[in-house]
């Protein structure tokens, strides 16, 4: 938790860091037609971004960040879903998709509840039952071939 | 006359009953999940309707893109994420309105709005597509860019809070837009050296990224799902005929969301994703207390689902008579009616007209089968979503959204790219970054972009190219429009300051 | 006490065993139907394009001479660079796997673009299934009737008759600078984000012309007049429309469509495919044509030739290109 942060200065400091990422990842060799505007979207963004830190420095809109229930509990299922987008491509995605799930009910639930071992298995027969599902509406019903890893 | 009774003869067949139900009963699964589009939905379906004759094909085409449409309002107002891009608007009102207990009551005003809308958008197809076929080829490449100019003044007005912060949010989307290769000019740009961005940042992978996973994020943070459960007064006002009579008393909405409707679709590329959010805008805007706007108005609700249904028929007037795709789905629309030598223009309303007013007849039948399919299912699934942990709904949405993400393009570095983009929203909503007006940027962009060059190489020969933007008669109405819309949130308050002086209530807008 | 645990230790197993059958049957059940795979076939544009329709034409009658299911699937973006570029990483050489190529995009785009991701020579060609050629099309009403009256226009106003195409470096790009060069006039093309915007911008009288492909000339006969079509011979759909050629300017192009395997992919599949891809274009031909296409069968050594003979048609427009690129 952030407490009273100026979210204009951090709007500003992002808005101005993404236009110069942006700006001098320009090509040299690039013809005028296809920067022209973009070119000018960066100016534009620039300037909102330093009428933002004006904004910040003379009348700032204090605010609380990150004070919404607990942020452990965010940083570990954005994880787990980083992982699991990952994992489609090396162990394919029935088998990450059903770890995953399985994995993320078992995180969160932690926080309302206790998980004993026969509940874990029920859910993983349940996350192998709604991975199927969608497996076979995918594959079977609109022909997307899901990745397969090494697994399926 | 005669053909018009012919084509409801053909359409008096089982077979086309049972085939418009099941079409929007598929249509409203594939919009209700995020990710999977109504394009998507009819192209999968488009081999199947090779083996059919061509009625019973267009009419299962048109039947899933009306349920489509439609369906996308279930994800904006259970879980807060537009089930496709045309129902972004419902969740502003939908959402709020779940939270508080009335999920029912706003699945039926969907329900109705876009049953109205759908039928709407019929008989403008029916009755006025030779004007409207007309007025929309006069929308050139100055217009689009105004268009899109006019679009973005919506931040404006759709920004809660601070518009700076707005304003950003919308360069950014811009700016992600433009990642990839320069539609005019075809020079890849912004990759940061990794070939496969040379794809870009596709609309709805942001889409998904932007809206379901901060929602999944904050579930995650309270440790608890955010639907209220529906009370009992609820779930009264959400009965059939209270809903008719609540959407019918406010006429004037919904008139004018149909019309806002109709004329985004004539646009050729606009469409449904636009139109939603302008008909919520203009209800706002009408509105005698626009501040009540966020926290669960059923005005807003309707002028979102009715204009989105609109464009299903009504984006089919140039595609009709010219054979110009209004919207995305048209495209395989298009292909249908070419692979059975089916031309669209005179022909298909004069020799092949039964069939082409049977068909869009059936987009009228497939707008009032959604009423049924649409209350059933909607409880159904509010009853599941309600019913459901929120640590398995977490996961789950999490599987649909990953699965629709890489359907789109078959690409992997989709699916990675939308955690990215969904993990670096939920950190800007925190500083009061919004994600409508990064999604507003990223849709609108584009067309900004190709109008402006477009436009600007259409002045080749002036001494200041950029003067060919404001030649036609038609951009003039337009930028009066835009300067009217960015100026609407001053002079509204300049207006109430003069009605009752006195009380200095400043609005920062 | 002990009992009870036992119970559960049983239970647990029980369960654990369902899940690990549901996990490993449902696989198996998904691939039952096939005996063999199903070949995936990628278009690297939108649905509803001319490669989409095509590809849709010929996926049903594949199917025959396979025995086994095509499945179409998109993955548009980059003009098709997008696709091309996965294709040549990450696609296994191993005949389940082939996309659609287009000519003059994967020559255009490998020479003008720093990193296009992939070669032009990375493919393993199976067929070239056809061709369309370009056309100079205006709107019925437009003041010029003849290929000559546009050019005198152009002539004396530099610049300021707009020619729409779809793309950039695309063919109908290339074709509109080959008829500047060849004319001696001065145009200025705008690049539409494909066939589709292209028509209303020709048909409402945003652009003076379009350098379009013949299928548009014969799917809007009513509302358009084709001034010249850059082919060896008059599409027998459009009759009236004189060629380039016959009307001295010796410019033939348009868009060669065609399939490809990965590169090492074995030469008898490679053959085989094309034997199912020939059969295909030929039942599929009469409704192609009508649509404006002209039918190829560029199969075998013919393939990679044909790419080598576009390569050296455009050569001398593209090198410009890239010099004007360089100087700025």
């Amino acid at each position: 938790m952030i407490k009273n942060a100026n979210s204009d200065l951090w709007a500003g400091c992002i808005g101005l860091a993404l236009s110069v990422a942006f700006w001098f990842s320009i090509d040299e060799e690039i013809m005028r037609l296809s920067i022209m505007f973009p070119k000018a979207m960066i100016a534009i963004m620039a300037l909102i971004s330093i009428l933002l830190l004006v904004k910040g420095i003379l009348k700032a809109e204090r605010q609380d960040l990150f004070n919404v229930g607990s942020n452990r509990r965010v940083l570990i299922t954005a994880l787990l879903f980083f992982v699991w987008g990952v994992a489609i491509s090396y162990l394919g995605f029935f088998v990450s998709s059903v770890l995953a799930i399985l994995a993320q009910a078992w995180y969160l639930a932690l926080a309302r509840r206790k998980v004993t071992l026969p509940t874990l298995a029920l859910w993983l027969v349940v996350a192998a039952g709604e991975v199927a599902f969608f497996y076979f509406i995918f594959t079977r019903l609109l022909h997307v071939p899901l990745p397969k890893g090494i697994l399926i | 006359m005669e053909k018009l009774v012919l084509a409801l003869g053909a359409l008096a067949n089982p077979v086309v009953i049972l085939i418009i139900f099941s079409g929007v009963s598929a249509g409203l699964f594939v919009g209700a999940m995020p990710g999977l589009t109504a394009t998507m939905a009819l192209a999968v379906l488009l081999p199947f309707t090779f083996t059919l004759p061509p009625l019973l094909g267009l009419v299962a085409l048109g039947a899933v893109y009306m349920g489509a449409i439609y369906g996308g309002s279930f994800a904006a107002i259970l879980v807060n994420t537009p089930g496709t891009p045309s129902s972004i608007a419902s969740a502003f009102e939908g959402y709020p309105l779940s939270r508080q207990g009335r999920a029912l009551e706003a699945i039926s005003v969907a329900t109705i709005a876009s049953a109205i809308g759908g039928i709407a958008g019929v008989l403008f197809l029916l009755f006025l597509s030779p004007p409207l076929a007309r007025l929309s080829l006069r929308f050139g490449p100055s217009e689009y860019f105004w268009v899109a100019i006019l679009g973005l003044t919506l931040i404006a007005s759709l920004s809660e809070g601070s518009l700076l912060k707005g304003l950003l949010g919308g360069t950014i989307g811009m700016m992600l837009g433009t990642m990839g290769v320069a539609p005019i000019g075809g020079e890849t740009r912004f990759t940061f050296g990794m070939p496969v961005m040379q794809g870009g940042v596709e609309m709805i992978v942001a889409l998904i990224g932007l809206f379901v996973l901060p929602e999944l994020y904050n579930m995650a943070a309270l440790g608890r799902a955010s639907l209220g459960e529906v009370t009992v007064s609820s779930r009264e006002k959400a009965s059939f005929w209270r809903v008719v009579k609540r959407v019918l008393s406010q006429p004037g909405n919904l008139i004018r969301s149909c019309i806002i409707g109709e004329i985004v679709a004539i646009i050729p590329g606009a469409g449904g994703n636009i139109a939603n959010l302008v008909a919520y805008n203009e209800a706002k805007r009408a509105s005698k207390h626009p501040e009540r706007f966020g926290s669960g108005v059923i005005e807003g609700l309707v002028a979102s689902e009715s204009s989105n249904n609109v464009t299903v028929a009504g984006s089919m007037v140039p595609l009709l008579t010219l054979g110009i795709p209004g919207a995305p789905p048209d495209a395989v629309i298009l292909g249908v009616l070419l692979l059975h030598g089916l031309r669209p223009g005179i022909e298909l309303f004069t020799t092949s007209g039964v069939l082409t007013y049977a068909f869009i007849i059936s987009m009228g039948l497939a707008a009032l089968a959604m009423v049924p399919v649409g209350l059933i299912g909607g409880r159904l699934i509010y009853r599941i979503i309600f019913r459901t942990p929120y640590y398995f709904l977490v996961p789950t949405i999490g599987l649909a959204t990953i699965l629709g993400t890489f359907a789109l393009r078959n690409s992997f570095s989709d699916v990675i790219i939308m955690l990215i983009l969904g993990t670096a929203g939920y950190l800007l909503k925190q500083i009061g970054i919004n994600p409508p007006p990064i999604v507003l940027g990223l849709i609108l962009g584009g067309i900004a972009e190709v109008g402006y060059v477009q436009s600007t190489l259409g002045g080749a020969a002036y001494r200041f190219p950029v003067l060919r933007l404001f030649e036609n008669p038609l951009s003039w109405i337009l930028i009066g429009m835009v300067l009217f819309s960015a100026a609407w949130p001053y002079l509204a308050a300049l207006y109430r300051r003069l009605r009752s002086p006195g009380v200095s209530k400043g609005d920062d807008p | 006490m002990r009992a009870k645990g036992l119970i559960y230790i049983k239970r647990c197993m029980v369960l654990f065993s369902v899940a690990a059958i549901v996990m490993t049957l449902t696989p198996a059940l998904a691939n039952a139907e096939y005996p063999e795979k199903p070949v995936t076939y990628i278009i690297s544009f939108n649905p509803g394009g001319e490669s989409d329709v095509t590809a849709r034409l010929q996926e049903s009658q594949l199917e025959k001479f396979l025995g086994q299911s095509v499945n179409v699937t998109h993955k548009p973006g980059g003009g098709g660079a997008v696709a091309w570029s996965d294709f040549q990483r990450t696609a296994k050489p191993d005949g389940y796997t082939v996309i659609g190529v287009n000519i003059p995009h994967i020559i255009g785009q490998p020479m003008l673009r720093k990193d296009a991701g992939y070669e032009t020579d990375g493919f393993d060609l199976i067929m070239w299934f056809h061709f369309t050629p370009n056309a100079l099309i205006v709107k019925k009403d437009s003041p010029y009737q003849t290929l000559e009256d546009f050019l005198k226009y152009a002539k004396e106003n530099p610049k300021a008759a707009t020619v729409g195409g779809s793309g950039s470096f695309s063919a109908n790009h290339l074709e509109t600078l080959r008829l500047e060069k060849a004319a001696e006039v001065e145009v200025t093309y705008v690049p539409h984000t494909g066939t589709g915007p292209l028509v209303p911008a020709l048909l409402g009288g945003h652009i003076t012309a379009a350098m379009g492909y013949s299928m548009l000339g014969v799917q809007y006969k009513d509302q358009v007049r084709v001034l010249g079509v850059a082919a060896d011979e008059r599409i027998e759909t459009l009759p009236d429309a004189p060629t380039f050629k016959e009307l001295g300017y010796d410019i033939v192009g348009g868009a060669f469509r065609g399939v490809a395997a990965p590169k090492g992919t074995d030469p008898q599949i490679i053959s085989k495919l094309a034997e199912a891809f020939s059969e295909t274009n030929k039942i599929i031909a009469e409704k192609q044509r009508q649509l404006g296409f002209v039918m190829t069968y560029a199969t075998g050594e013919d393939a990679p030739a044909l790419v080598d003979r576009m390569k050296k048609n455009y050569e001398g427009i593209l090198q410009e290109i890239a010099a004007k690129k360089k100087k700025k």
